[in-house]
């Protein structure tokens, strides 16, 4: 039975690839991980970009804020737009104090076409305390980088679209008042629960 | 035998009864999302049901857009995956075909001018079998993700009297 073999092989390696992958996704995301044994979360770093409004920033912005940091593009019509609008409704249901300590980061990772202004008229359209972030491709791929988020640029004629497309990890970041990474929060997340995440961070 | 008349007449009876025997597409609960000043895409979403049989979504056009495409959403691991889709989205008769985020949807690429919220705009769907058909679609918030007639928590514009 060579065929059945062949099935039966095929299968194996398919699932054997189907979970390296998980688990390569898993381990990237992983809050445990820790950088030169210092129990330091890999997650999170320095990155140096320019706001929608054209303020140079550094990640010195996430202190004393707890932060929702998400990179997306706004070209995208569906993906962004859908977790943008759970990150503006989860700030929307915050009390006024709390909104106050409370900070969220759209980084593009599309730089080419998503310059400072073209940023200053998308972000806000979800909430107007939504902090669209830019940057030189050098800057957002250090940026990418020290998130561990995942962007590929796919060209119009390999996509056969008649514009190039993004293809990005949709992760919602979560830092705490030092910029340290506390946990992510996959696309669709229930805004109630990153409100509760919020509170536990602020209560400290 | 018959006459090249009668066979033309046959012909033609035949046409004539395929033409009346023809599904009937019906697109529901179409809308689109504002986009920003400055944006270069949009995208649209809506429900197609069809009667009888079963009929395919080829592509479209709008006056607000210089290309219609048709696209999907792929989440592999959490990364988003946008892409164009092979050969047409399928209708058949007893399940509605749902274009809606976070999966199939109509792409409108090279928008003309920004899409608002509370405007609409007519969008044409060219099918296989039925061929063009003109829906109006309208615009809801930024992030709407079903259409919401009574309660649109779609977008920012209802909340513009309020304080941070």
């Amino acid at each position: 039975m060579k065929r059945r073999t062949f099935w039966t092989g095929l299968a194996v390696l398919a699932t054997a690839a189907l979970l390296g992958t998980v688990v390569l996704v898993a381990d990237r995301l992983s809050p445990q991980k820790s950088e030169q044994g210092q129990g330091r979360a890999a997650i999170g770093g320095p990155f140096s970009l320019t706001d929608h409004t054209g303020q140079p920033v550094t990640q010195d912005i996430l202190k004393g804020k707890i932060s929702l940091v998400y990179f997306g593009y706004s070209f995208c019509p569906d993906i962004c737009p859908t977790d943008l609008q759970l990150i503006g409704q989860a700030l929307d249901q915050m009390t006024d104090e709390e909104r106050a300590d409370a900070q969220a980061l759209f980084i593009t990772i599309d730089p080419e076409r998503d310059t400072a202004q073209q940023l200053a008229g998308y972000v806000p359209l979800f909430h107007p305390q939504i902090r669209g972030l830019t940057g030189t491709p050098e800057q957002i791929d250090a940026a990418a980088k020290a998130y561990r988020a995942y962007y590929k640029k796919v060209s119009a004629e390999e996509a056969g679209t008649s514009d190039y497309l993004m293809d990005h990890s949709a992760f919602i970041y979560l830092m705490d008042r030092n910029g340290t990474f506390i946990r992510v929060f996959g696309h669709g997340v229930e805004p109630a629960e990153m409100l509760e995440w919020f509170r536990k961070v602020r209560a400290g | 035998m018959r006459t090249f008349a009668q066979r033309l007449f046959l012909s033609a009876a035949v046409l004539l009864l395929a033409g009346a025997a023809q599904a009937e597409i019906s697109v529901t609960s179409p809308f689109s999302r504002a986009s920003a000043p400055t944006a270069k895409a949009g995208a649209a979403f809506l429900t197609l049901n069809i009667d009888a049989g079963s009929d395919k979504l080829l592509g479209g056009s709008s006056p607000v857009a210089d290309k219609v495409e048709l696209h999907t959403h792929l989440m592999q691991d959490g990364i988003a995956k946008m892409r164009p889709v092979e050969g047409g989205i399928p209708v058949t008769a007893g399940t509605p075909t749902e274009l809606k985020p976070g999966g199939l949807h109509i792409m409108l690429m090279g928008l003309k001018a920004p899409l608002k919220q509370g405007e609409s705009f007519p969008l044409t769907l060219n099918f296989e079998k039925a061929g063009a058909l003109t829906v109006n679609v309208p615009v809801q918030g930024p992030g709407a993700k079903a259409p919401m007639a009574e309660h649109d928590h779609g977008g920012h514009g209802e909340h513009s009297g309020h304080q941070h």
